[in-house]
């Protein structure tokens, strides 16, 4: 049985569909990343899973028990008795963290064991000492969170979350309130405190890089849909279409206008690949920014526009007809490019055939 | 009459300014959080009546309502005013009064809580009313400090407006006096007294706020 189940989860403020048709599981040991534009109803997926909103219809079960589904139609909620066990069954770390500002590093992880679970007021602070020093933050008890940096507060809140002993860890854009540097050790550090005490991790994230670094699995959302869930390179390597693809990876991928004809994907005039399965049809071409190979017998001829040399890679600025945006690809620095044009061939597996319309992925071969 | 006699006079006014000030501090607050709840609640008759009760109070002169606290019993009823309901008219009219503006101090200090603190604390398991006085209500207070200490002091200069229905608080007597004896002096001592009484309120004020304030870079120990 999954850990957490959501099946076909609803929810909509007045007139605006915020969640469509939502379906995920979470196995244990997982770690999950959701991620999506701003808008996608990634949040409101999450605060509907964690109780905060009600959602219209549909099911979300942690580990079996119910907190709404769906009978003959009918929308069937937890009741107080099975919402106090889903709350444990969860910790919730937010975006701001919402950690009691009047209350001591200390307090702000004892106050629920204490007052709610009615643990000893020992037992509670040495477990939360314990936590502190999982999170790094021994000696740090006795501070108020405005005296912590925001990645401190943040890991003041994992221990907060984590001090009732939740099986799913549920974390808000974890990364987004804190400056550059701290994102990057932060994001480490989430990781290895995951590891360490090996729990279930869901996190939510309009960043795709963020979430490809860390997590096992990745759920891309859009507009109230789930769009694709699998293992961050399956997800990169293979998008099912053209938004999956265009939201991964950086620098993001490049768009040209192409078609399929004569078994062949062509671009322009050039037939940069052969399509034995596609059908001949208009399409988009995606072309990831490492798909690209120097080649003067290529057959995809582009304008240069720059050539930046950074260390390992260089990156080509160019452009083409038959793409709107300007292309950048990367190859290796030992290349030199020189002239006003270069030709590449390309990787096949980093070329994406997509439909015109309905932007899903088309196979070539 | 000399200064000695004087101030022990004074000084039994005092007594009774005192008393004023104390019993209004520590019935108002309580029962103006109460009525910041009335002015919150979800029923609207509950929210209309509180905010027509906070309306008027605030909107009329407190002597007034002291001399309208103090006859109406006998406008009402016709029943015959003992001078021993002077003390308790005041207070009750200083009570009414006062709640009227701490609820509106709460009411704003509540509303300017995250609702993600509410959030934080149901997802912990808080019932409501262990959210309310353990995590919303000790920053209330933070916030409202400064409003309340405002309050506070006018509520010392204000204790001589029991002076209108003759309660003999340290005011009335420096009247009395300065009339009888043509001095000026009672007045200044009078003056003196809540300069100073003011001053004590200030500086404990300002004990608590630096107590509750966390945002410093000094560490607890």
């Amino acid at each position: 049985m999954a850990l957490l189940e959501i099946n076909h989860l609803q929810k909509s403020f007045g007139s605006l569909n915020v969640l469509k048709d939502i379906n995920l599981q979470v196995e244990e040991g997982q770690v999950i990343a959701v991620i999506g534009p701003s808008g996608s109803g990634k949040s409101t997926m999450l605060r509907c899973a964690t109780t905060l909103e009600q959602a219209d219809a549909g099911d979300i079960y942690y580990d079996g028990e119910p907190l709404i589904h769906m009978v003959n139609g009918e929308a069937v909620r937890a009741d107080k008795q099975q919402l106090k066990k889903i709350r444990s069954f969860f910790g919730l770390v937010f975006q701001d963290y919402n950690l009691f500002p009047h209350f001591t590093v200390m307090r702000n992880i004892t106050e629920a064991p204490v007052h709610v679970a009615g643990v000893s007021k020992e037992k509670a602070e040495e477990r939360a000492l314990q936590l502190l020093a999982t999170m790094g933050l021994s000696g740090k008890e006795n501070y108020y969170p405005s005296q912590l940096s925001g990645g401190q507060q943040q890991r003041v809140a994992i221990a907060r979350a984590l001090v009732k002993r939740p099986r799913i860890l549920l974390l808000d854009e974890p990364l987004s309130n804190l400056d550059a540097r701290l994102r990057l050790q932060t994001r480490e550090e989430i990781r290895r405190i995951q590891r360490e005490t090996g729990i279930t991790t869901v996190f939510v994230t309009h960043d795709q890089e963020e979430a490809m670094s860390i997590s096992d699995q990745i759920v891309v959302m859009k507009s109230g849909l789930v769009q694709q869930i699998g293992r961050p390179q399956d997800v990169y390597d293979d998008p099912v279409n053209l938004f999956v693809a265009k939201f991964l990876g950086t620098p993001p991928i490049n768009v040209f206008e192409g078609r399929i004809e004569n078994g062949q994907l062509w671009i322009g005039q050039a037939a940069v690949l052969p399509a034995p399965a596609a059908q001949p049809q208009k399409v988009y071409v995606g072309i990831r920014p490492e798909g690209f190979i120097p080649d003067p017998e290529g057959p995809l001829e582009c304008r240069v526009h720059a050539v930046e040399v950074m260390g390992r890679d260089t990156s080509v600025v160019c452009s083409h007809d038959a793409a709107s945006a300007q292309i950048r690809a990367i190859i290796d620095a030992e290349n030199k490019i020189s002239g006003k044009t270069v030709r590449f061939r390309l990787r096949p597996a980093k070329v994406d055939a997509f439909h015109i319309e309905t932007e899903e992925r088309i196979a070539l071969s | 009459m000399n200064w000695g006699t004087m101030m022990q006079q004074l000084g039994m006014g005092m007594l009774t300014t005192l008393e004023i000030f104390a019993l209004t501090l520590v019935l108002a607050l309580p029962l103006g959080l109460l009525v910041a709840r009335g002015r919150m609640a979800k029923n609207p008759v509950v929210r209309g009546i509180v905010k027509v009760y906070i309306s008027i109070m605030r909107g009329t002169p407190l002597m007034l309502q002291l001399i309208v606290v103090y006859f109406g019993p006998y406008l009402l009823f016709n029943t015959q005013i003992s001078a021993g309901y002077r003390f308790p008219a005041v207070i009750i009219a200083f009570v009414i009064n006062y709640a009227a503006y701490f609820a509106e101090i709460f009411r704003g200090g509540i509303e300017s809580i995250d609702p993600g603190q509410y959030e934080a604390a149901q997802l912990l398991g808080f019932t409501k009313s262990q959210t309310f006085f353990r995590i919303i209500l000790p920053q209330v207070f933070k916030s409202i400090l400064p409003s309340v200490t405002n309050e506070i002091i006018t509520l010392v200069k204000d204790t001589s407006l029991a002076y209108a229905i003759a309660v003999t608080e340290m005011f009335t007597l420096a009247k009395q006096i300065a009339s009888q004896q043509a001095s000026f002096m009672p007045y200044l001592a009078a003056a003196i007294f809540y300069y100073v009484f003011n001053w004590l309120v200030a500086l404990v004020m300002e004990q608590i706020e630096k107590k509750m304030d966390h945002t410093g870079s000094k560490q607890r120990s």
